[in-house]
């Protein structure tokens, strides 16, 4: 590994409360250094003029598993455009379904240098790893869901605390995963019967548990564990009117049972701009981002926006209910998945139409998530690939900054003057600084993942940095369009330590780790073992065989929870 | 200007050139024309003999071995190619225009999702003729293509408009989940009309679908199976 001296750059670093300094930054062995113990540079980058900040997070990204797999075989003509086909790298492919090593090569494009898998069946982690291990250039980890998991509904009946971690912590190990994620709780179980669940009180087809009482014993569960991450949840009635009231009922939830041990949250709302409509019907919906806005600021949650991107694009959840609605609606394509007695899950393509008043409302309510949430409790996602394409990250920081880009979009895009009464969008001045988007890409990822040395340019953190080609301090959110190309075409990324993009093309392609986290320690694990052995009778596969042995993943990295 | 094009060699892997007769314009961006062999991008010089005739005409002209260079004609808008041997895939997609004749015969893929222009193939074809790249929900939309002598599997695949000939054979599938536009297959043709929404096609003879219903003038109309209203006339009925 190599030293690298990063030379007069204009630092922006929240989690030290550095603004636009200019600061020499030092690099070694993959990590940040102080410059007495670095040594001779390899490497010197001359950073006058540029903004180095640390590389950008993606908190929540579809880039692995059976369901982007699946979208890419149902949709070749998404996959037929050329991203890369010649030169030392792999060839490249899609417009937004992409290959693995598209992924990877578009995410350090942008600068980015760590991306979380939020939705996969653990049954299937096997697969989700493969494809992750497929991925070159970002540090990775996947969260196994739990929300429709026969076990998860047995404890959550029973409200017994202990099994619940012990059933977190063994799920997790097996599936090599991250952390605890919930799609509709109970509501794909539901749809095993061709039902959904309406409400957070509802009881749960089969089984004595409700949503309310799942979502209760897997956050205080989480909280227990000390999981780095806590509960991450895709609300019950996502993409539905009225859908905003289910959403501020799962955040008092948490509200109730409070935050972590260490202070931070204990529950993560994902892509809340899905989950954030008012009204009763599609002709009198809107965005309820305002109410819930507040709400987010003053409980113990986080969000990340969800925001979509006009143009087309594939939609494809664990949310087996939705997916059908929605194919309903549109009569496009239609892939529906059920997952023994795990989970489920649906893909169907969709475009975004900024004349269409509901999807203008959507884009627009996306945008209010971001501008109106403190900048500590929300990060930037479309939802990939759901709301768009996450090379579009950098339009949307754009949109956050500056208020005549928005008022451009909307006037060139013709988006639909129905935002004006439904949403706050059009009146919002607040106008996002750099400081405040390095945290919503970040830092703030980083503290929500508990992910230490990431998002961070302190001693001692990964050397996961961006350069900017630009001076932060001088861009004023009347040059947007200055800002978007610099945001788009990063000057260097950094990552472990090594140059690996530089003026906006791959100069070195690398393979990041797997983070996954060990809990067993935290729960007596014997307790689980009857119901373990019962529920395994009805799978497919044995319970000797069922899950990922470290050695199959390419990089590895535990996180042991020491109790 | 004319500018005449032939491979230096045998090619080992496919070649990708989208070449168009606008590459005729000019004799350096011509050289410079960026192509590729397998994965390695490559100037059109580096695989071809380029020959330049300054007269009006806005052409190219393939000699030699194409049979293993994809794309040639790949969304062109005008002027002629002139192809005198075999070509491979791909040759005219989503062409808009102008012209294209191929002396020999054409692989796969011949006019995929053309929208304008014609292309005269005085051999056979392969399979997917002015058909829709997989997962697109329309095929052909406008121009011509006619084959002098057979064409493969799937033709006309979701056409929308335009027009097929085919003066020799055909295989299986001709026009399946056509909508619009007319297709002729003068000799004989497998399976034919399936799922066929819209559209004619007047084939010598065929294995027609069983969902077609035949009018008082001996017209079949179908696909039924689809509420379809395509037509299909049998010459030798
Ligand atoms: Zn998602």
């Amino acid at each position: 590994m190599s030293v690298i001296y990063i030379k007069g750059g204009i630092v922006v670093d929240p989690t030290q409360g550095i603004d636009g300094e200019i600061m020499d930054i030092f690099v070694k062995d993959g990590k940040i250094v102080e410059e007495s113990g670095a040594g001779k540079a390899d490497t010197v980058i001359d950073a006058k003029g540029m903004t180095v900040v640390a590389g950008g997070i993606d908190i929540h990204a579809h880039i692995a598993g059976p369901k982007i797999n699946a979208g890419r075989a149902m949709r070749p003509e998404d996959m037929k455009y050329a991203r890369n086909k010649s030169g030392p790298l792999r060839c490249a492919m899609g417009r937004v379904l992409m290959t693995c090593p598209a992924i990877g090569y578009e995410y350090a494009r942008m600068g980015y240098t760590t991306a979380i898998e939020p939705a996969t069946p653990a049954l299937y982690a096997i697969h989700t790893h493969e494809e992750l291990d497929s991925i070159p250039m970002v540090d990775k980890a996947v969260l196994p869901l739990f929300g429709n998991w026969h076990l998860t509904f047995k404890f959550a009946a029973e409200g017994d605390i202990e099994k619940m971690k012990a059933f977190i912590a063994w799920a997790i190990e097996r599936s090599k995963g991250f952390g605890v994620k919930v799609v509709n709780p109970g509501g794909v179980e539901a749809w095993k019967y061709g039902r959904n669940v309406h409400s957070l009180d509802e009881r749960i087809p089969g089984f004595e548990a409700t949503p309310a009482e799942v979502l209760s014993t897997l956050i205080k569960a989480s909280i227990e564990l000390n999981l780095p991450h806590k509960v991450h949840v895709h609300c019950n009635n996502l993409g539905v009117p009225g859908s905003a009231e289910t959403t501020a009922e799962t955040i008092k939830l948490a509200e109730k049972i409070g935050a972590s041990k260490d202070g931070r949250e204990s529950l993560h709302i994902t892509h809340i701009q899905f989950n954030a409509y008012t009204g009763e019907k599609w002709r009198d919906m809107g965005s309820g981002a305002e109410e819930l806005s507040k709400l987010v600021n003053r409980t113990p949650v986080t969000v990340d926006m969800g925001q979509p991107i006009f143009g087309h694009t594939t939609t494809m959840t664990a949310d087996g209910p939705f997916e059908f609605a929605l194919h309903k609606l549109f009569k496009s394509k239609w892939i529906n998945k059920d997952v023994e007695i795990e989970t489920g899950g649906g893909i169907v393509p969709i475009t975004y139409r900024a004349k269409s008043p509901v999807n203008a409302v959507q884009w627009a309510t996306g945008l209010e998530f971001g501008l109106l949430v403190d900048a500590d409790k929300v990060v930037i996602s479309t939802d990939y690939p759901n709301g768009g394409p996450f090379v579009e990250y950098p339009y949307i920081m754009t949109l956050l900054m500056s208020r005549k880009f928005r008022e451009k979009e909307i006037e060139e895009k013709g988006v639909n003057s129905y935002i004006e009464k439904a949403t706050s969008l059009p009146s919002l001045d607040v106008e996002r600084t750099f400081y405040e988007i390095v945290k919503m890409t970040r830092s703030t990822p980083a503290k929500i993942l508990g992910l230490e040395n990431k998002g961070t340019l302190k001693v001692g953190a990964d050397a996961d940095i961006t350069i900017y080609p630009f001076d932060c301090r001088n861009v004023s959110p009347e040059d947007y369009e200055v800002l978007l190309k610099g945001l788009r075409s990063v000057a260097y990324t950094i990552k472990d330590g090594e140059i690996v993009v530089k003026d906006g093309e791959i100069a070195k392609e690398v393979w990041g780790r797997t983070f996954w986290v060990n809990a067993v320690k935290g729960a007596t694990q014997e307790i689980i073992e009857e119901d373990l052995n019962e529920v395994f009778r009805y799978y497919t596969v044995s319970r000797g065989n069922y899950g990922v042995r470290e050695e199959w993943i390419r990089r590895p990295e535990t996180i042991a929870i020491e109790e | 200007m004319t500018l005449i094009i032939k491979p230096k060699s045998e090619f080992e892997v496919c070649v990708e050139a989208e070449i168009t007769p606008e590459i005729a314009r000019n004799l350096e961006d011509a050289k410079n024309f960026k192509v590729y062999l397998g994965k390695e991008e490559r100037r059109l010089e580096e695989l071809f003999d380029l020959e330049f005739v300054d007269d009006r005409e806005e052409k190219v002209i393939l000699k030699g071995d194409f049979s293993r260079v994809k794309w040639i004609g790949r969304e062109m808008k005008g002027g002629e190619i002139i192809v005198e041997g075999n070509v491979g895939m791909h040759l005219g997609a989503f062409m808009e225009g102008g012209r294209i004749v191929v002396k020999g015969n054409c692989d796969d893929w011949v006019g995929g999702m053309m929208k304008g222009g014609e292309i005269v193939v005085e051999g056979d074809t392969g399979n997917r003729v002015g058909c829709n790249y997989w997962g697109e929900s329309e095929g052909m939309k406008g121009g011509r293509i006619v084959i002098k002598g057979n064409a493969g599997n799937y033709i006309g695949e979701k056409m929308v408009d335009g027009e097929i000939v085919v003066e020799g054979n055909a295989g299986d599938f001709v026009g399946s989940e056509m909508k619009g536009g007319k297709i002729v297959v003068r000799g004989k043709a497998g399976y034919t009309g399936w799922d066929m929404k819209g559209g004619v096609i007047e084939v010598g003879e065929c294995e027609l679908s069983p969902s077609f219903v035949k009018d008082a003038e001996g017209v079949w109309r179908g696909d039924v199976n689809v509420k379809g209203e395509g037509v299909v006339r049998i010459l030798q009925d």
